[in-house]
C-alpha cells in the first residue's frame, strides 16, 4: 500500500496551520469529552433517582468514596459498548471498570451501574469485565467488585454465554487470579441471582448489605415455581442469612458507605505490593505546552504529522535519546522517560520498510534485554510494497519484527496517535499481541486498509471484472461505487468504534497520553517480567 | 529562707513560682502524674517527681504521695499553687506534720475559709457584710428546699466545699431547684469529697471585686489593692484587670478596709483574696480564697512586686517584706486566659495535641503549655495568660486586643475569639460589665461562623498535599497526577466526599477532584466548589491560588486534623475518612443518637427505654473535667437503646442513648 500524500490545496504559514489543526481538533475532543460524559452519568434521571431513593450510593459515588483521598482513578474501557445497544445504554455497557488506590494499594475496581437496566450483563458488558480482569492479572492487582447487578441480559445470550471471553471467562479468571495469589474481593450492593451468584462466590472475601444484597442460585419465583417453596428474599439469600447462617459472604454491612469502609479495611489488610522493580527518576513536564499537540495533527488525515515533533508533547523533557537515527528513518526509535520512567519509544514516522522494521527488531530486543517496557506510537500506513521491497525481503524483516514485538514480554503500550493500517497495525503491537494497554487519539483510526485505498482495491477489481466481460464503467459509475465504501471504512477504522467495540481500552486526549502512560508504568513497574524467549527469527 | 521548695502543682503556676524561687536563690522541684512526663513544667522546673497516674485523684490530689515527694528531694517547704491541694488543711497539716513549711495559712484558716458558712460567720464576726442566705450548710435536700422557702428567685446553691467557681448553680425557676440542688450535691461530692450546700440570694448583673491581701500571720496585714473580675463564664473568670476603675473611691477604700480587717482578725498569713460582689453601690464579702490566684500577675504588673516572692518571704520571715506604704499603684494591667475549649460546644475543655501556638511578644505571657503537647482531659485546659499594661485601661486592653490578634493556637479548639470579641466588645471597654455579661457577648459571637467553606476548601487542600506530599509515587503522591480523572471537559470534583472536616458543630464534606494537570485541585466544600493551586514558597510557607487571589498560608496540618494561619487567623478542622461516623449506621441521619460530648464518666441517667422524650429533654448527667454536662434529646421520640449506666466510663464520641425519632419529627 502506498502512502498516499496529496499536497496541500493552497500554501498556509505554519502557524495557521496549526491553527486551523487546533480548530479541528477541538471537534473531535468536544465529541470524546460529550461521550465521556454521558458514560460518567449512567442511567436515566429517573433510573438515578430511583436508585438513590433506595438507599444506595451511585455507581461513581461508590467508586469515588471507596478509593483514598486524591488517589487517580484511571478508567478503562468507558466508552466501550456506546450504541451497541439502543439509547437506553449509555457507553460504558452498564459496568464501571478501572484502577484507583484503595488504602494505598493499587487496585483494579468493577462496578456493575445498577441505573443502566437494572446492571444486566450484556456481551459488551461481560468482553469488559473480562478484559479488567485480564489487565488485573497482567499487572497483578487485586479486583475490588461492586456487584449490583440483575445478572445476564438474556436476549443477548449468544455474546453472553457460549464462547470463551464471555461471562464464564468471568469465574475462569477469578479463579486464576486467585490461584495466583491476587486477590478477589466482592461487594454485594444487590441481588445476585444464578450466575450473577457465583461472582462474589468466587471471590476470597465477601461483603454483604443488610436488607439490600442478596445472593441465591434462583429467586424466590423461580424457587417457588421448581419446588413449591414459598421463601422471602431474605431467608432464601439475605445478609443475615448468608452471614450467620450459611457462612457464603464474611462480613456484613449496614449499607453501602458501611460496606465500603470494611472493604477498604480488608484492602488494608492485603500483602503489601512488592517494591517496583524499575526505579522512577524526577519527572518532567513535557516539552510543548497542553494544546500544543493539537495543531501538530492535521486536519487532513492524508496528510502526515511530524511525530519527532508530536513525542516532544509526551516524553518527560521532550527529550528522546534516539537509536539509530540516521538508519531506517521511517520508524523513530528511542530510550526517553514518561513521568519519570524509562521507556522504549517506537514511533513511526513514515511507512515501514525493511531497514525500520530491522532497527525495530534489534531495538525491541535490547529493550527486552534491559527489562525497559515499550511503548509504540503508531500512525502507519503499513509496510512498502512493491518489487524493490520484496527484494529486500521486506517479508522476512516485517517477520522479524512481529517476532521481536510479540514474544517480548516486557509491558508493552500502544497509542494509535493517527491512522494504523493493516499489517502496520498488527507490527506496532496491535491488539492481537495483547500490550498491557492501547488508547487512540480521537483522530486515530485503524482498518485492514484506509478507506481510499479499499474503495480504490475494490474498484479496480470490478472494473477488472467489466473489462472481462467487455462492459463499459463510467468514472462517475466508480465514484458511486467508491463512496459507500469508503463511508464504511471511514465509520470502521473510527478511534470510537474501536472504543465502543473494545479493540481499545478507551479513546484518550494527546494531552492525557503522558499521565495515562504514567500512571500505566508506575503499576507495571513493580510487576515481575520473566526473560523474553523469542520465536524464529529469519534473518 | 527555705533551701528547696517543693511545687506541688502544675502547668503555669508552677512554672511561675519556680521562676521566682530561682530568681531569690531557692532550689525547687515539682511532682507530674504519668499523663505530665513531658509537660512544660517538668521540663522548666528541671527535677520532678512522679506522683501518679493521669487523673487528679491519683496523683495531684495525692497528699501522702506529695509529702513523699518533698522529703525525697530534700525540700524544706512546699508550694501548693492554686487549685488541686492548695486549700486543703489536711494537705497543710501533713506538711508540716513531716516537718515542713507549707506556703500559705495555716490549716486552721484554711478550714476555717475553707467552708462557705464559716467563712461567713467570720465575714459576720469581722464586721463585713454578707449576702442572704442560709446560715447551716445541709446536704439534705428537703431541708435545703424548706431553708429557701422565703427567699425570692434567683438563689445561687455553693457547695460548702467549692471555690474557683466550682459547684455554683443559678437557679431561677421554682421547678428546677430540686435537679439542681440535687446536682449540685453529686457535685460537691465528687469535686471536693462534701456534699454540703448554702443557699444564698443571687444577685444577677453585680460586679466581681477582690482585694490582694498579705499577712505576716501575726495579725499584721496589708492589701496589695484590688481586681475586677466580673468578666466569668459559668463563675469562671476569664478576663481580669487591677485596679479597679468602676467603682467611686469611698466604695474602694471601704472594700480594702474590709478585706484588711477580716485578715487581721483571722491573723493571716502569706498570700490571700478576699473577694466581694458589689451590686447598686453596696459590697457584700463572697469569700476568701487563701493561696495565690490564676489573676495575681495584674497585681503584680500595677504594683511593680513578685507576689510569689512577697508570699514565700512572708511565710518564712513570719513578717511583712513590705508596708503598706511601699504598695503604690501605676497604670492598668488586663489579663485574658486562653483556653483550649470548644465555643461551638459550650466551652467544654477541647483535648489533643498542640499543633502550634503563636503567641506575641512585647507583653507577659505566663504559659503553661508549649506547642507539641497535649491538652489532656485530667487537668485545667488553660494555654497562657496574656498580660497587657498601659498607663490607662483604654490603652492596656488596646494592647491586650492586638496581641489577641497575633495569637494562634492550633490543633485544639480555643477560646481567642471569645476574648478577641471581649476586649473589643463596646460593653466591656465602657466598663458596663457585670458577672453575666459574656452570656450576652457570646450570643453575638455565635452568629459568626468560626470557619467559613472557603476556609475549610484550603484547610482540606492542604491537608490533602501533606497528606501525600511523602508519597514519591504518582498514584499516591502528590503531584499532576493527583485526583487525576479522565477529562470530561468540566473541571468537576469527585462524586463523593473524601473527607470530612468538623470545627465544632460546623462540619463539611470534601470533594477533590483535578483542574488540570500542574498541581491544581478542585475542591468542594459542601456545596460550594473551589479551584485551588498550592504553590510551596519556602519552608511551611505556601501561596494557595483560590479563584484568582492569592494568600499565603502556613499550614497545619497531620493525619487528623487539617489547618493553616493566615495573617493572625488560624483555622483548624478534624478530619475524619468520609467513610466513618454516622454514615455507617443503618437509617442514614441517625440523629437520634446522642454521643458523649467528651471522655468523662455518666452520673445520672434519668431515662429508661420505651420512654418519650421531647426535643431537648434530659437524658443523663456526665461530668467531665469536674463540669457537669447535661445529655438532652436531640430529636423527639421514644428511648430505643439506653447504651450507659450511672458511674460508667465513657469515651469520646460513644454512643449513650439511641432515640427512636417521631415519624413526623424524622420526616421533617
Amino acid at each position: 500500500m502506498n502512502q498516499n500524500v496529496k499536497p496541500a490545496a493552497t500554501e498556509l504559514s505554519d502557524a495557521d496551520e496549526a491553527q486551523l489543526n487546533a480548530e479541528a481538533f477541538e471537534q473531535l475532543l468536544k465529541e470524546l469529552r460529550s461521550r465521556r460524559a454521558a458514560s460518567r452519568r449512567g442511567g436515566s434521571d429517573a433510573a438515578r433517582q430511583k436508585h438513590l431513593d433506595r438507599g444506595k450510593m451511585l455507581v461513581r459515588e461508590r467508586i469515588d468514596a471507596l478509593i483514598d483521598p486524591g488517589s487517580p482513578f484511571l478508567e478503562l474501557a468507558d466508552l466501550a459498548g456506546a450504541e451497541l445497544y439502543g439509547d437506553r445504554v449509555p457507553p460504558g455497557a452498564g459496568i464501571v471498570t478501572g484502577v484507583g488506590m484503595i488504602a494505598g494499594q493499587a487496585c483494579m475496581i468493577i462496578a456493575n451501574d445498577a441505573t443502566v437496566k437494572g446492571g444486566t450483563y450484556f456481551g459488551m458488558t461481560c468482553r469488559k469485565h473480562v478484559r479488567a480482569q485480564k489487565f488485573a492479572w497482567t499487572n497483578r492487582l487485586p479486583c475490588v467488585t461492586l456487584v449490583d447487578s440483575g445478572g445476564a441480559f438474556l436476549p443477548d445470550q449468544a455474546n453472553i454465554f457460549p464462547d470463551e471471553g464471555l461471562f464464564g471467562s468471568i469465574f475462569h479468571n477469578q479463579v486464576g487470579m486467585s490461584a495466583d495469589g491476587i486477590p478477589q474481593i466482592a461487594v454485594v450492593l444487590g441481588a445476585c441471582t444464578a450466575g450473577g451468584a457465583y461472582i462474589p462466590a468466587l471471590c476470597d472475601e465477601i461483603v454483604i448489605v443488610r436488607g439490600q444484597g442478596f445472593m441465591y442460585l434462583a429467586g424466590p419465583q423461580l424457587v417457588q415455581a421448581a419446588t413449591g417453596e414459598k421463601v422471602d428474599p431474605e431467608a432464601l439469600g439475605g445478609a443475615e442469612m448468608h452471614s450467620q447462617v450459611s457462612g457464603v459472604t464474611d462480613h456484613m454491612a449496614e449499607n453501602d458507605a458501611h460496606a465500603l469502609a470494611i472493604t477498604r479495611d480488608i484492602v488494608a489488610e492485603l500483602p503489601a505490593r512488592p517494591a517496583p522493580i524499575r526505579p522512577r527518576t524526577s519527572p518532567e513536564a513535557p516539552a510543548l505546552p497542553p494544546g500544543a499537540m493539537h495543531g501538530l495533527i492535521n486536519r487532513d488525515p492524508r496528510r502526515p504529522n511530524d511525530t519527532r515533533e508530536i513525542l516532544r508533547g509526551i516524553l518527560d523533557g521532550g527529550d528522546l535519546q534516539e537509536f539509530k537515527a540516521g538508519y531506517g528513518k521511517t520508524l523513530i526509535t528511542g530510550f526517553a522517560r514518561i513521568g519519570g520512567y524509562q521507556v522504549g519509544v517506537l514511533a513511526n514516522n513514515g511507512v515501514l520498510f525493511t531497514e525500520s522494521a530491522n532497527k525495530a527488531t534489534h531495538f525491541i530486543q535490547m529493550c527486552c534485554q534491559r527489562n525497559i517496557p515499550l511503548v509504540f506510537f503508531a500512525d502507519v500506513s503499513g509496510f512498502m510494497v512493491g518489487r524493490e521491497a520484496e527484494v529486500n525481503g521486506i517479508a522476512k524483516a516485517g517477520a522479524k519484527f512481529i517476532t521481536a514485538m510479540s514474544s517480548a514480554t516486557v509491558p508493552k503500550y500502544t497509542v494509535i496517535i493517527g491512522g494504523s493500517y493493516g499489517a502496520g497495525y498488527l507490527a506496532m503491537c496491535g491488539r492481537a499481541f495483547r500490550p498491557n494497554a492501547m488508547f487512540m487519539w480521537p483522530n486515530g483510526r485503524a482498518a485492514i486498509m484506509g478507506p481510499d485505498q479499499a474503495a480504490t482495491t475494490l474498484a479496480l477489481v470490478k472494473r477488472q471484472g467489466f473489462e472481462s466481460q467487455g462492459r463499459d464503467w463510467t468514472a462517475e459509475e466508480e465514484e458511486a461505487f467508491k463512496a459507500p465504501i469508503r463511508q464504511e471504512y471511514e465509520t470502521f477504522a473510527s478511534a470510537f468504534n474501536f472504543a465502543r467495540n473494545l479493540w481499545v481500552d478507551g479513546v484518550i486526549e494527546p494531552d492525557e497520553t503522558a499521565p495515562v502512560l504514567s500512571l500505566l508504568l508506575e503499576i507495571s513497574a513493580s510487576v515481575p517480567a520473566g526473560p523474553t524467549r523469542f520465536g524464529v527469527f529469519r534473518t | 529562707m527555705f533551701k528547696k521548695v517543693l511545687i506541688a502543682n502544675r502547668g503555669e503556676i508552677a512554672c511561675r513560682i519556680a521562676r521566682t524561687c530561682r530568681e531569690m536563690g531557692v532550689a525547687v522541684a515539682t511532682v507530674h502524674s504519668t499523663a505530665d512526663r513531658d509537660a512544660l513544667h517538668v521540663r522548666e522546673v528541671g527535677e520532678s517527681v512522679e506522683i501518679g497516674s493521669a487523673p487528679a485523684g491519683d496523683s495531684y490530689l495525692r497528699i501522702d504521695r506529695i509529702v513523699e515527694a518533698a522529703l525525697a528531694v530534700g525540700a524544706d517547704a512546699v508550694h501548693p499553687g492554686y487549685g488541686f491541694l492548695a486549700e486543703n488543711p489536711e494537705f497543710a497539716d501533713a506538711v508540716v506534720d513531716a516537718s515542713l513549711t507549707f506556703i500559705g495559712p495555716s490549716a486552721e484558716i484554711l478550714r476555717r475559709f475553707g467552708d462557705k458558712a464559716a467563712a461567713k460567720a467570720e465575714a459576720v464576726a469581722a464586721d463585713v457584710p454578707v449576702v442572704a442566705g442560709t446560715v447551716e450548710p445541709s446536704a439534705s435536700v428537703d431541708d435545703l428546699i424548706e431553708s429557701v422557702a422565703g427567699m425570692p428567685l434567683p438563689l445561687l446553691l455553693k457547695a460548702a466545699a467549692g471555690g474557683g467557681g466550682k459547684g455554683m448553680r443559678v437557679v431561677a425557676s421554682p421547678d428546677s431547684l430540686r435537679q439542681n440542688i440535687e446536682a449540685a450535691i453529686r457535685e460537691g461530692r465528687s469535686a471536693f469529697g462534701n456534699p454540703n450546700l448554702i443557699v444564698e440570694q443571687y444577685l444577677p448583673e453585680a460586679r466581681h471585686i477582690e482585694v490582694q491581701i498579705l499577712g505576716d500571720g501575726n495579725g499584721r496585714v496589708i492589701h496589695l489593692f484590688d481586681r475586677e473580675c466580673s468578666l466569668q463564664r459559668r463563675h469562671q473568670k476569664v478576663i481580669e484587670e487591677a485596679p479597679v476603675t468602676s467603682l467611686p473611691d469611698a466604695l474602694r477604700q471601704e472594700i480594702l478596709a474590709h478585706a484588711v480587717r477580716l485578715g487581721e482578725r483571722v491573723g493571716y498569713r502569706g498570700l490571700g483574696t478576699v473577694e466581694f460582689i458589689v451590686k447598686d453601690g453596696k459590697a457584700y464579702f463572697l469569700e476568701v480564697n487563701p493561696r495565690i490566684q490564676v489573676e495575681h500577675p495584674v497585681t503584680e504588673e500595677i504594683c511593680g512586686q513578685d507576689l510569689v516572692a512577697l508570699q514565700i518571704r512572708s511565710v518564712a520571715e513570719g513578717r511583712l517584706p513590705i508596708e503598706q506604704a511601699d504598695v503604690i499603684v501605676g497604670g492598668v494591667a488586663v489579663e485574658a486566659r486562653l483556653y483550649a475549649e470548644d465555643p461551638d460546644q459550650d466551652f467544654i475543655p477541647s483535648t489533643g495535641k498542640l499543633e502550634s501556638l503563636s503567641l506575641p511578644s512585647g507583653l507577659r505571657v505566663d504559659r503553661g503549655i508549649a506547642a507539641g503537647m497535649s491538652v489532656t482531659p485530667y487537668y485545667d485546659p488553660m494555654i497562657a495568660k496574656l498580660i497587657a499594661v498601659g498607663p490607662d485601661r483604654q490603652q492596656a486592653y488596646a494592647r491586650l486586643s492586638a496581641a489577641l490578634e497575633e495569637s494562634a493556637a492550633l490543633g485544639v479548639q480555643s477560646n481567642l475569639p471569645l476574648l478577641r470579641a471581649l476586649t473589643t466588645s463596646p460593653t466591656v471597654l465602657r466598663n458596663g460589665v457585670h458577672t453575666g455579661s459574656i452570656a450576652e457577648i457570646v450570643l453575638d459571637l455565635a452568629a459568626v461562623p468560626q470557619v467559613s467553606t472557603e476556609e475549610a476548601a484550603l484547610a482540606a487542600a492542604l491537608w490533602l498535599r501533606a497528606h501525600r506530599a511523602s508519597a514519591p509515587m504518582l498514584w499516591t503522591g502528590w503531584n499532576g497526577a493527583t485526583g487525576w480523572r479522565l477529562n470530561t471537559g468540566t473541571s468537576e470534583a469527585n462524586h463523593a466526599p473524601s473527607i470530612r472536616c468538623a470545627s465544632g458543630a460546623m462540619g463539611f464534606d470534601i470533594r477533590f477532584g483535578m483542574l488540570d494537570l500542574d498541581d491544581a485541585l478542585v475542591v468542594a466544600a459542601n456545596e460550594d466548589t473551589y479551584a485551588i493551586r498550592l504553590t510551596e514558597i519556602g519552608e511551611d510557607l505556601v501561596l494557595a491560588d483560590l479563584d484568582g487571589r492569592t494568600l499565603t498560608l502556613i499550614p497545619s496540618c497531620d493525619e487528623g486534623r487539617a489547618g493553616f494561619i493566615r495573617g493572625a487567623r488560624g483555622v483548624s478542622l478534624t478530619v475524619t475518612p468520609y467513610l466513618s461516623g454516622k454514615l455507617l449506621s443503618s437509617g442514614g441521619t441517625a440523629s437520634g443518637e446522642v454521643l458523649a460530648p467528651m471522655m468523662g464518666q455518666v452520673i445520672a441517667v434519668e431515662v429508661v427505654e420505651g420512654q418519650a422524650v421531647g426535643l431537648g429533654d434530659r437524658l443523663g448527667v456526665m461530668e467531665s473535667m469536674k463540669m457537669e454536662l447535661v445529655l438532652r434529646a436531640p430529636v423527639a421520640g421514644t428511648i430505643g437503646t439506653v447504651a450507659c449506666a450511672a458511674g460508667e466510663s465513657v469515651e469520646r464520641d460513644q454512643c449513650l442513648f439511641e432515640i427512636l425519632a417521631d415519624q413526623d419529627e424524622a420526616a421533617a
